[in-house]
């Protein structure tokens, strides 16, 4: 099932956040000081960034194309194809990137595509951006990834409100020919969907007043109501520690790369537990594997561009072959081997 | 079995007392952040990724040395 692309170039990648930050050290009087220095030894996350009422994921991945955009390195009329990655979209209907393509002055014959996806949908998006360019319809994809999982955390539920902030990204992948190669690969566990979900508010269970949005405390002491993301981090962490060491190395293997001949692995940043593990998992070191989501947080589709953006804006010429990695709601992993040493990287802004 | 309760205690960042009889659910540390730590410390360092079912049936140290072990 190997698809090896040679005729896509990551070119640029910028990242925006909310400026509005929760300190979780501030959480000590609910949760516990005790439980709260606990659960931020381990995740390492002591930050979050909170969209305000008004703004949505929309709102900082557009912020992140517009730096692109006013750098020069491709302007919005060049741009056929956006692609958004999101599970909190403006609208329940339309699909978002269709305003986008408005709110940019993206020529109308761009093709736009919201993909419903959680933490592996920067992975997801990058692959479907280079079929887009394989295809020859488009010839620059705009691919936007970002998420406010803030919103669908219940304030009582510090399994979640520790981990979960809000950010937006926004990556420009051109057809160029004679590209470094770039391969991906999925991974979907349908079964264990209810580990990490949000039960009610689709269509399957719509919302009830009186009924869907109870709150009820688990042995935990972690309260949710039923229109409130659930996770289950034990089944989540298994789903990991099963599944996430073989797609990245069916991945190498696609392109004949030992874990040596890899310059960064970009893992998703769920915390800092879970990357640490995986670098012991895989046999590499922190600079290798590194963590740096301490600020951010979880903030899903958008950890990956903001580890980059964090830590290599400017300096990424030599990050030929990175493996990229997402998991999470799906259950789903997804891993891809990219070329970001022609990219132009930015540094985080904030609005 | 000495060098599983050692790092079993390192990984739940404990300081209290742990033998083979200690019930898990009774260390004062021990809440649902030391079920994943444990977790990830058993698929490490034992190659074994515990089920759930499994795991719930575990009392005492010794119970979960001899799922880690068999």
């Amino acid at each position: 099932m190997d698809k090896i692309f040679t005729g896509v170039k990551i070119a640029a990648i910028a990242t925006a956040l909310p400026k509005e930050r929760l300190i979780l050290s501030t959480l000590a009087e609910k949760f516990g000081a005790e439980t709260v220095s606990k659960i931020i030894k381990s995740t390492e996350i002591s930050e979050l960034r909170i969209a305000p009422a008004g703004k949505t994921s929309a709102d900082y991945c557009l912020e992140a194309a517009r730096k692109i955009f006013d750098a020069g390195i491709v302007a919005p009329s060049q741009i056929d194809g956006i692609i958004f990655v999101t599970e909190t979209p403006n609208y329940r209907l339309p699909h978002t990137s269709a305003e986008m393509q408005a709110v940019l002055g993206v020529p109308h014959r761009a093709l736009t595509l919201d993909i419903n996806y959680g933490c592996a949908g920067y992975v997801y998006g990058l692959f479907v951006a280079s079929l887009l360019l394989e295809s020859s319809y488009c010839r620059n994809v705009l691919l936007c990834a970002g998420d406010m999982p803030s919103k669908y955390v219940n304030a009582e539920d510090k399994s979640t409100r520790l981990v979960l902030g809000d950010g937006g990204s926004a990556t420009i992948l051109t057809a160029e020919k004679n590209s470094a190669p770039s391969v991906f690969t999925f991974y979907t566990d349908g079964e264990n969907l209810d580990k990490l979900y949000v039960p009610v508010g689709g269509f399957r269970a719509p919302s009830a007043h009186g009924v869907t949005d109870i709150l009820k405390f688990d042995e935990n002491g972690n309260g949710r109501t039923l229109e409130d993301v659930h996770m289950d981090g034990m089944g989540v962490m298994n789903f990991v520690m099963r599944n996430v060491k073989n797609l990245v190395a069916e991945t190498l293997s696609a392109l004949n790369l030992s874990v040596d001949a890899v310059d960064l692995f970009a893992m998703h940043q769920a915390n800092a537990l879970i990357v640490k593990f995986l670098a012991k998992k895989i046999g590499v070191g922190a600079e290798k594997m590194p963590f740096a989501a301490q600020k951010t947080g979880n903030t899903t589709c958008a950890t990956i561009p903001l580890l980059l953006s964090n830590l290599y804006a400017g300096r990424n010429e030599n990050l030929r072959r990175v493996l990229v990695c997402g998991f999470g709601t799906g259950l789903t992993c997804a891993a891809g081997v990219i070329d970001l040493s022609k990219a132009k990287i930015f540094p985080p802004v904030e609005i | 079995m000495e060098n599983f309760i050692e790092k079993f205690a390192e990984t739940i960042d404990t300081e209290a007392e742990i033998t083979p009889d200690t019930k898990i659910a009774d260390i004062p540390d021990w809440d649902s952040l030391s079920v994943i730590s444990v977790l990830t410390m058993v698929n490490l360092e034992y190659d074994k990724t515990l089920r759930r079912a499994e795991l719930q049936k575990v009392v005492t140290v010794r119970d979960l040395y001899e799922l880690v072990t068999q």
